[in-house]
């Protein structure tokens, strides 16, 4: 015990010595700070490596021959490999824009209403069997749902189009919209239950009760207590779906047919940003005009992706803000 | 331990030196002593020399010595010996002593006579007052604690003294755990609170910039409301204390975990499952296990935050009766909304209201004899 | 009686109207479960009878129209291996900082924390065009000129893609991570400062030991997360076919995302390689399926653990 007091016991001389400077801790303590901040760096260098390469097109002039303005944002045809290469994007930001409506379509409702059904109606044990299930259907890889719909979705619609006047009112295509719709759907609507489900989640029980207490039914509270309460959550849910769908490339690439075609029908073949990069960036040249225009879109997936994340995180501090009452 | 005493004068310092000298011979050894001058001349004093010779002390062997010199900053007991300037800037100690004893330099060999025998009257009385007095171990001195704007502890002025029990009641919310938390700058750790005033512990305020909050929570052990073990075994629980402190000896380790778990009471129930996980055992255990692991750094003093609270009777009564056993070498701040905890083990006890002190006294007193009529109309509350 | 009985029962509209919307949003949720369910059958049924030994250890025989898979089995390990190496201790170490050392409203905190919410929401698309215009074109080359190799690091290869998929997958990880240290009950942390210990000691020999249940799920979902993911891989590094294994992280690799991809859409004889294709989105399917299953175990059990408590 004496090797003992002398290492632990204590006199006042010892307490008021300088403490030992720990300097393992405090490198330690110092990088851990600098490594954080590699997030910040990472996201700068991201921006600045996409917007170098992507404004380069309106810059060096070798490529503003080919490629301008007008070209890019008020012609109708994307051919980047011609004689007389054309890159407008309004095909493709139309295309990106019908399969992400038809998508939104099919995944806002039912994962809102799912998210409804967890945490307003269902039992406990359902919901600590639903939630880890459609954790799992998040965890399914785009490629294999691409590939589902590829193989079966589009074959399941094929039928559809043998009814004679769908055909020839519609003139469908095998690989359309509504088949990349529907794949990009399945990748959305866990996202958009989960951020719902969230929400409603973080309405306090008290509010419930106050509105069963006064007579009202569960569906009326939730109507009119729930969902208004949650509302800035749900609004960023359905921003963050749609950035989920207008950035998705393996199933748009897999299941849309990829012409860049420009029109309304959903049952035609569409192209979209997202996909046209996956498609034709392995083939360019480095620095060419159609190289650089690819990071153009490659910039305006970015900013979208960004604004979208920015207006989410409003939306979500706004709910913070309500439920706290700060 | 021995406290520190210095004796501070004007200039040649002949007068702290004999102040030194006297209280030496005064107090036989008890204190460490220490005196200084402002400006110290380079020789001693020849006729402080004779005076003292005259009642068989000899200082002539002793050399003065400059405040620079002798570390007032780390004493106890500071006396300035007609010193003109303010002590404040001087140093904080728990005991700042004036006295105004003149300069007898260059006077006759009567002046220093007279002076000699005015010290050593003053010298004996403070000999007295220091040894009679019990040996304080917290000296709480004009202590606030903030959080944020709003005040939680207000002005908070006591004395703890060691090796007793000493049980902060009061209403909830009323700062007891606040005050708790200042003697081992727990506080520390929240954001916003801020604490200003002084806490001495040993003489030392524990609020001092070269204090670092991990030395001292090292002598100040705390145990919690709550049960909280690690999850780790027994073993390592009690063994986290010393090992973080550098200990890695495993003969070493395991003589004080079996000393740490002796001294709650625990080492019987547990010296066949060191191994196992900590959560396996009871509430109460859990709690003994968690007082052992603050015993085993051997800390001076232990911090209770209602240990019992939510513990069953037999294991509330268990911890009391340890708690009367570690008094022994150990001083323990109870806090607690039990009374009849309080009335069962504390010596004495404080009672506290929105952040004041309102009253302090033995046990005894405090609960069959309150002078404030807050303090009786708490107690009667819960009694009645 | 009667009368009073009915005066305290709801009106007949809204007793309906609740029933269909319970009725509708079941609905909703049986649909949404059952889109797990028809891919898990179809890819069962479809995948089942070519699976079998010799389709995972064998390269693919006969221009990818027979033998097995193995090739792209290895690529996607080595590549989420290599994946997890970068992206978990930067994770983790991200994770602590904003977890017990950020002050809570300083601008770098938010900072971080957008940035890392930022990323968690870009297109892996950008991540792929990110890889190749900063880790293979600039970083690579610049390395290339330095050691003055001739086209090592400067092409698409599997050091690249790996460190193009750590930064996708590096919001999990820090999410992950965090959840399981704020989990940490703060009476554990206060007991170890009470006994003397730096804040340093405290995370790493109370805080970081405890939460080692929680990280390894988040590692296993942040490992589940970068073996989906294929699009980041179309120009840093995969192939198609490779007649060789890759041994070295300079090297091009097969993957089991992108065999699926190429076979399914430039194959020359879509039928033929069928139950290939369909075998191998099995394969991938429940290797991501397994780790996440394994995660969620974990879950459970961390949550029973401490139900114990």
């Amino acid at each position: 015990m004496s090797q003992l007091s002398g290492n632990t016991k204590w006199s006042v001389a010892k307490l008021k010595e300088r403490s030992p400077v720990r300097w393992h801790e405090r490198i330690g303590e110092t990088s851990i700070f600098i490594i954080s901040l590699a997030s910040i760096l990472l996201i700068m260098l991201m921006a600045i490596f996409i917007l170098k390469e992507g404004l380069m097109v309106f810059i060096n002039p070798s490529i503003r021959a080919e490629v301008n303005f007008r070209e890019l944002f008020l012609k109708t045809v994307w051919q980047p490999i011609s004689e007389v290469p054309k890159y407008s994007l309004l095909p493709l930001i139309a295309g990106t824009l019908k399969t992400s409506f038809v998508a939104l379509l099919i995944a806002l409702p039912l994962g809102m209403l799912a998210a409804l059904f967890i945490s307003e109606c269902a039992p406990k044990w359902l919901s600590e069997f639903v939630k880890p299930t459609i954790e799992l259907l998040a965890a399914i890889p785009s490629v294999v749902i691409g590939f589902f719909c590829l193989m079966k979705v589009a074959s399941w619609l094929a039928h559809a189009y043998e009814i004679k006047w769908l055909h020839d009112a519609l003139t469908p295509h095998r690989l359309n919209t509504l088949v990349g719709g529907i794949g990009i759907s399945i990748a959305v609507v866990p996202i958009t239950f989960t951020l719902c489900e969230e929400a409603f989640h973080g309405v306090p029980e008290s509010y419930r009760a106050a509105s069963i207490a006064l007579g009202a039914t569960k569906w009326q509270t939730a109507l009119g207590v729930v969902i208004p309460t949650a509302m800035p959550g749900v609004i960023a849910a359905i921003l963050l779906s749609f950035g989920r769908a207008w950035g998705e490339t393996m199933i748009a690439l897999m299941a849309t047919g990829n012409a860049p075609l420009l029109d309304l029908n959903i049952l035609h073949s569409v192209r979209t940003l997202a996909a046209t990069v996956g498609a034709e960036m392995p083939e360019v040249v480095v620095g060419s005009s159609h190289y650089h225009v690819l990071f153009l879109i490659g910039t305006i997936l970015l900013s979208i992706s960004f604004t979208v994340n920015g207006l989410s995180q409003l939306a979500i501090s706004s709910l913070r803000k309500k439920l706290t009452g700060g | 331990m021995k406290r520190r005493v210095v004796f501070v004068c004007e200039r040649n310092s002949c007068r702290s030196q004999m102040a030194e000298a006297l209280f030496r011979e005064a107090s036989k050894g008890q204190f460490e002593v220490a005196s200084a001058g402002l400006n110290p001349a380079k020789e001693i004093d020849p006729n402080a020399i004779l005076v003292m010779k005259e009642i068989g002390i000899d200082i002539s062997s002793q050399r003065p010595k400059g405040t620079s010199e002798v570390n007032i900053v780390g004493s106890d007991v500071v006396v300035t010996v007609g010193l003109d300037m303010s002590t404040d800037s001087l140093v904080s100690a728990p005991y700042k002593i004036e006295w105004d004893i003149p300069d007898p330099t260059g006077a006759p060999i009567e002046v220093y006579r007279r002076t000699r025998d005015l010290i050593e009257a003053r010298v004996n009385e403070l000999v007295k007052q220091l040894s009679a007095e019990v040996r304080v171990k917290f000296r709480i001195r004009n202590l606030w604690l903030h959080y944020g704007e709003r005040p939680a502890l207000k002005n908070i002025n006591l004395d703890i003294p060691a090796n007793c029990i000493f049980a902060i009641i009061g209403p909830s919310g009323c700062g007891k755990s606040s005050l708790l938390r200042c003697l081992n700058r727990m506080n520390d750790l929240i954001p916003d609170a801020k604490v200003s005033g002084e806490v001495f512990l040993d003489g030392v305020n524990i609020y001092d910039k070269g204090i670092h909050p991990v030395e001292l929570r090292r002598r100040v052990g705390m145990v919690f409301q709550k049960p909280n073990p690690f999850p780790m075994s027994i073993f390592d629980n009690v063994a986290y204390g010393p090992r973080i402190h550098g200990i890695k000896d495993k003969r070493l380790l395991s003589e004080i975990v079996e000393k740490a778990l002796r001294e709650a009471v625990l080492w019987d129930e547990v010296k066949d499952i060191l191994h196992r996980p900590a959560f396996t055992l009871s509430g109460g255990q859990q709690q003994r296990l968690c007082i052992a692991r603050a015993l085993a750094v051997e800390p001076d003093v232990l911090l209770l935050d209602e240990p019992c609270s939510a513990l069953d009777p037999a294991s509330t009564l268990r911890i009391e009766e340890l708690m009367l056993e570690l008094k022994e070498h150990l001083t323990i701040v109870l806090v607690t909304h039990n009374m009849f905890q309080a009335s069962r083990v504390a010596d004495m006890t404080g009672f506290m209201l929105d952040g004041e002190l309102i009253e302090v006294g033995s046990t005894s007193q405090i609960f069959e004899n309150p002078r404030d009529e807050r303090t009786d109309a708490f107690i009667r509350g819960r009694f009645g | 009686m009667n009368a009073n009985r009915r005066r305290f029962r709801l009106p007949k509209g809204s007793e309906a109207s609740g029933l269909a919307l319970t009725l509708l949003s079941a609905i909703a949720t049986l649909i949404v479960l059952s889109m797990l369910a028809i891919i898990l059958v179809d890819l069962g049924s479809g995948g089942y009878r070519k699976l079998s030994w010799e389709f995972l250890t064998k390269p693919p025989e006969q221009g990818m129209t027979g033998g097995g898979i193995f090739p792209a089995i290895f690529g996607t390990m080595f590549l989420v291996i290599i994946m997890t190496l970068m992206v978990m201790p930067v994770g983790v170490l991200t994770a602590i900082y904003l977890n017990e050392y950020a002050p809570k409203h300083a601008l770098i905190t938010r900072l971080i924390r957008t940035s890392i919410s930022n990323l968690a929401g870009v297109p892996s698309i950008v991540y792929g065009m990110f890889g190749l215009s900063f880790f293979i074109l600039f970083l690579g080359r610049r390395i290339d000129s330095l050691i003055g190799a001739e086209l090592l690091f400067g092409q698409p290869c599997l050091l690249w893609a790996a460190a193009t998929l750590s930064i996708l997958t590096l919001p999990v990880a820090v999410t992950a991570t965090e959840e399981a240290l704020a989990a940490i009950p703060e009476e554990l942390r206060l007991a170890s400062y009470a006994l003397g210990a730096t804040k340093w000691q405290t995370i790493w020999r109370v805080v970081f030991p405890k939460a080692m249940g929680g990280i390894l799920t988040g590692a296993i979902l942040t490992v589940s997360r970068g073996a989906a993911e294929v699009a980041p891989l179309l120009f840093t590094g995969v192939a198609y076919y490779l007649p060789q294994l890759p041994l070295s992280p300079t090297s091009q690799f097969m993957h089991l995302g992108y065999h699926i991809y190429v076979m399914a859409t430039q194959s020359p004889d879509v039928e033929a390689t069928m139950p290939l294709q369909y075998a191998t989105a099995l394969v991938l399917l429940a290797l991501t399926f397994l780790l996440n299953l394994i995660a969620i175990l974990i879950r459970v059990r961390l949550r029973i653990i401490a139900g114990e408590v």
